[in-house]
């Protein structure tokens, strides 16, 4: 008795070793795998949005919590300026100033950079310790591990939580996970304190990421699935009041989202069902008290009366304004058409574009036909947990398939469900304990050859998985290396002998605009730009990432799409000094301003039909072209000149091939430019940046004195621009 | 007599050329070809090179299965609909304010037409042309076709004719397509005698674990395999070679864009690697256990085992080859990808 006591002590130190040296190792994985372009590169914040973050992050640190929230921006969307302490989620700034306090006060000054930098990594291990805890109340800890496994490294997170990538998805993710986790505990038990731990997790969820509506839906709609299964429980009933209740009211503390829970049609879902959850309570009594006749009419009447009630309530409640109307990103999930008609600036978003099925299997290899197999296996059990899953796995496939950027809820669910699948299959093949079992009662006469032939099948199914799982890991490595860990600031390349180089023009000219330029400046660009413009130059910008106002972007785009001298007007009269375009055309840099053009023109067409016109732009055939057959409309327009300006004179003078088009471009169509100076070009002319001239002191308009200019400077020698020796590697 | 002979010869030989083609002979035309005007090498210098009183939009096509023109077929009914649309509303093709608009078509023919399309210089089609009224007859305007079909194209297209022409009463009717509200009607019928009739069996379909496990899983296979790709973009269902002579089921290298029918072959590879592994978890223990005992109840281990090995070496041998199949699917998409299962042969 006392040696099988010590013993199973002795199993469960085991375990405990093991399960903490498998989380480490996890841990490591998970963060290693991330830091590709650390390592690549250099430690920098990558792409647009995370520009955003991170400057808001050193605003928190140094002005602290209560300035930060009431922090008016006026440099930014000059010259309305941006309630930008109002309309944010301050939940990834707040946790990590809180990470940067801490790490001061043991005496560890490090970097905010640094904090901001590593802050994705570093979480991921922590939703790997979630979904394990979650998976292993859905089936047992064996597949927690494969799940937490598979989170750690599934391309599909890892594409938004690399080193760099500061943004809200990083935490939001991890948070996601967390209050599921708590949320299934609380479910299952009808334990107060899992709910309300579910409700504290919605909250910092509410305050880190817009997505959170998610998790609005998907909790109600999983109780009311159960309800309509009629598995109304007092378990179910205490745990989602309690995490309604107090997610409701804690949701409405964050200034962003407000009196939002109890006024907009998204969030009405979660009242709806805390209404019938009540119903059903009450339901539930009176059935245990009164004769199953009478509770039925008392059913039907007032379900009928109920429904009808808070039909027409929730009709008249929007009507008269008191509730407002689903969201604009939200409609567009459903009707997919919605966003393209009325709301170009969500369809020009690429992270909004639908997914085409490679990317399902990119983002998650051998998971993707793994997950309907685990979804099909857990319809058998069919657990109250087990439709969370479910209704979660139908909801998102939906969502991954309408958005790209939806993948990342997709993925975590992915996961839970293969390892589920995967896990089953181990337990039906990976048990020999068969062959070591040393009491000969348990082995039935089985012969030699049987027990053979039940040896290699056993061996091949787990050798083959096994094998499966390997390649698994490598494809992570492989897609995490190749395809998301580039900063998007810097891009590699390499140079004419094939040594890497680096193409650093963004920051370059940020810098130069930093340095050179007065500290009040105003930078016209287009709204892709605008985060990183006030994060790495500190210069005013017109428009932004944050798109709140789309007259303001079509101000922007107006510009662009302008002849010069209308331009100049637009421009001047929103008080600009500089202009900043993106051009790729010479080393073939695809992500420019041209190629984005056409939703400058759309954009600006849904402001001003009479003067813009999308067709105006494509030649007469219906091509968007940049040569010689490109339309008038297109040759005039400012971003045509800027791009192209002096373009030509790198090849001969007369003809510039466009590499990124194909294209020839004519100096001829170019012309002149009469209103706008270049001040700046980066090294390899992505980054182009333009002063807008100042009115001339004689009063003559400027094409006029550009005409004057040019007629008395002939012979003057030019400047000789050079070709740089670069090609874009991406 | 003779003298009204000659009068009636040349007024019908030079009027044309003398006055503008009126509405009304426009009208005529329309009528007599029952609303979109076929154009001839005959036909079309009367009816456009002269001067006009109304806007006239033509389409320039070729729906000849030889030609092979995807597009040309798409557009076809959709022009059809603009033209019974305005005509239904303007039966005399005038709108309320009182300008003209008709609808010309040309579909390829060498014998019949080929001069039209000489006339317009046009080497491609499908074109959609739209002639202003007094205009030249050599000058027209061509109509962007939006890569979208359906609706949305007839939507755009109509809004271009409604800024050019500054007609506003241009509306847009649907026909009822009554083949599909007569199927719709039917199986509903069909359905709600069934069930009445089988209420027991439908009862247990409908809380059956397994029915809505199939169809769950079903419609999971389906959207991640990119269905809503297909219907957002409305991709085509499959290419063709630039000569035409073979059908292309995968866009290759492009793993942003995909055909409709990738949609459909990798649903069906996902199905049946995920049917592999659930019968790997699910039947083959289960087929275990029926062979474990023979009918009389005596134990039959080793057919069992026996069993056992076959059914799981079968189903892991077809996942091998499906999921192999799968990677190579992936490599036509994306080439760079270096993992492969299988050496096909053929690549």
């Amino acid at each position: 008795m006392a040696t099988s006591c010590t013993q199973k002590h002795l199993i469960r130190w085991i375990q405990l070793l093991l399960k903490c040296t498998i989380f480490l190792s996890l841990t490591a994985a998970a963060v290693s795998s991330r830091l590709f372009s650390v390592i690549r590169f250099e430690s920098i914040i990558h792409e647009f949005d995370p520009w955003f973050n991170f400057r808001a992050t050193k605003y928190l640190v140094n002005n602290g919590f209560y300035k930060f929230l009431n922090w008016f921006d006026d440099r930014t969307w000059y010259p309305l300026g941006r309630v930008t302490g109002g309309t944010l989620y301050p939940g990834l700034m707040a946790t990590s100033a809180a990470v940067w306090h801490g790490l001061r006060k043991i005496g560890l000054p490090i970097d905010i950079r640094n904090v901001c930098v590593l802050f994705a990594p570093a979480f991921s291990g922590v939703t790997a310790w979630a979904t394990y805890h979650l998976t292993s109340e859905i089936k047992d800890s064996g597949a927690g591990l494969l799940a937490a496994a598979f989170i750690a490294i599934a391309p599909g997170y890892i594409s938004r939580s690399v080193a760099g990538s500061y943004d809200n998805e990083a935490i939001a993710i991890t948070l996601l996970m967390v209050t599921f986790m708590f949320w299934i505990k609380a479910m299952k038990t009808g334990s107060i304190m899992h709910s309300t731990f579910a409700a504290l997790f919605y909250f910092y969820m509410v305050s880190a990421w817009g997505g959170y509506v998610f998790i609005t839906n998907l909790i109600p709609l999983h109780v009311f699935i159960l309800i309509l299964m009629g598995r109304y429980s007092t378990r179910l009933y205490s745990a989602y009041s309690t995490w309604y209740a107090i997610g409701t009211l804690a949701s409405m503390q964050i200034p962003f989202v407000g009196f939002l829970p109890i006024r907009s049609n998204d969030h009405m879902a979660a009242l709806g069902v805390f209404g019938l959850m009540q119903v059903v309570a009450l339901g539930s009594y009176v059935k245990s008290q009164v004769s199953w006749q009478k509770f039925q009419t008392v059913m039907v009447v007032s379900l009928v009366f109920l429904l009808a009630l808070g039909i027409s309530a929730l009709f008249a409640l929007t009507y008269f304004g008191f509730i407002a109307p689903w969201t604009g990103r939200f409609y567009s999930l459903w009707d997919t058409n919605y966003a393209k008609i009325h709301i170009p600036i969500i369809a020009s978003v690429s992270e909004h574009q639908p997914t085409a099925w490679p990317a399902f299997f990119f983002d998650t290899q051998f998971l993707i036909w793994l997950f309907p197999a685990g979804v099909f296996l857990l319809f058998l059990d069919l657990k109250d947990e087990h439709v969370f899953v479910i209704a979660y796995s139908v909801l998102c496939s939906y969502f991954a398939g309408v958005m790209v950027r939806l993948m990342l809820t997709l993925t975590p669910i992915i996961c839970v469900c293969a390892a589920v699948a995967i896990s089953k299959l181990f337990d039906v093949y990976a048990d020999f304990s068969y062959f070591f079992s040393s009491s000969s009662a348990e082995k039935p006469n089985l012969s030699k050859r049987d027990r053979i032939m039940t040896l290699v099948t056993k061996l091949t199914v787990c050798g083959s998985f096994l094998a499966y799982l390997v390649l698994f890991v490598h494809h992570c490595t492989w897609v995490t290396s190749n395809a998301y860990s580039s900063p998007s600031v810097v891009l590699p390349s390499r140079n004419p002998d094939g040594s890497p180089a680096l193409i650093d023009d963004f920051r370059e000219a940020y810098y130069w605009l930093r340095m050179n330029t007065a500290e009040d400046a105003k930078v016209a660009s287009w709204w892709d730009y605008g985060y990183q413009i006030g994060g790495m130059a500190d210069r005013t910008t017109l428009v932004d990432n944050n798109t709140w106002n789309n007259t303001h972007i079509a101000i922007v785009g107006k510009a662009m799409s302008s002849p010069q001298e209308k331009a100049y007007d637009i421009l001047k009269a929103h008080d600009v000094d500089y202009v900043l375009v993106i051009f790729g055309g010479l080393i073939g840099f695809s992500g420019d301003d041209i190629n984005k053009f056409l939703w400058m023109v759309r954009i600006s067409e849904g402001i001003w039909p009479d003067e813009i016109k999308e067709r105006d732009y494509f030649t007469p055939s219906g091509e968007y072209r940049m040569d010689a057959q490109a339309s008038q409309t297109m040759k005039d327009s400012l971003l045509y000149k800027l791009s192209y300006h002096r373009f030509p004179t790198l090849f001969n003078g007369v003809e510039g091939i466009d590499r990124l088009r194909g294209q020839n471009i004519r100096q001829v169509d170019i012309g002149n430019l009469d209103y706008f100076e270049e001040v700046f070009t980066s090294e390899n002319w992505i980054v182009r940046l333009y002063k807008l001239k100042e009115l001339d002191a004689m009063g003559r308009d400027l094409h006029t004195k550009g005409e004057f200019d040019r007629g008395s400077s002939r012979g003057i020698k030019k400047r000789v621009a050079k070709k740089p020796l670069l090609d874009v590697r991406v | 007599m003779r003298f009204t002979q000659l009068a009636v010869f040349f007024a019908a030989f030079f009027l044309p050329f003398i006055s503008a083609i009126s509405n009304e002979k426009l009208s005529k035309e329309a009528s007599r070809y029952k609303g979109i005007i076929q154009l001839t090498n005959n036909n079309f210098k009367r009816i456009l090179d002269s001067k006009r009183e109304a806007y006239i939009v033509v389409l320039l096509t070729a729906t000849n299965a030889q030609v092979g023109c995807t597009l040309c077929m798409e557009l076809d009914p959709e022009f059809s609909m603009m033209a019974d649309s305005w005509y239904k509303d303007h039966p005399e093709g005038l709108s309320e304010s009182g300008t003209g608009m008709f609808f010309a078509r040309a579909d390829f023919d060498p014998k019949k037409n080929s001069d039209v399309f000489m006339h317009f210089k046009v080497n491609n089609v499908p074109r959609l042309l739209f002639l202003t009224p007094q205009g030249d007859p050599s000058s027209f305007s061509q109509i962007n076709l939006p890569g979208e079909g359906g609706m949305t194209r007839v939507l755009a297209i109509v809004n271009t004719l409604r800024d050019a022409t500054g007609i506003s009463d241009f509306k847009i009717y649907q026909p009822i397509n009554w083949g599909s509200v007569f199927v719709t009607a039917f199986a509903t019928a069909a359905v709600t005698l069934l069930v009445k009739k089988y209420k027991p069996v439908a009862a247990k379909l409908i809380t059956s674990k397994y029915v809505w496990g199939l169809a769950t899983v079903f419609v999971i296979i389906l959207w991640n395999a990119g269905y809503m790709f297909n219907s957002i973009r409305g991709s085509q269902f499959a290419g063709m070679t630039q000569d035409g002579s073979a059908v292309i089921y995968f866009m290759e290298g492009q793993q942003q864009n995909q055909f409709g029918i990738e949609t459909q072959i990798v649903g069906v590879i996902y199905g049946v690697l995920a049917s592999c592994v659930a019968g790997l978890v699910l039947f083959v223990p289960y087929a275990k256990q029926f062979y474990a005992t023979d009918k009389s109840g005596r134990p039959t281990l080793s057919k069992a085992c026996f069993v056992e090995f076959s059914l799981t070496l079968s189903f892991l041998v077809t996942l091998y080859l499906v999921y192999g199949a799968l990677t190579g699917v992936f490599k036509l998409k994306s080439p760079g990808y270096p993992f492969k299962l299988i050496k096909f042969p053929f690549h």
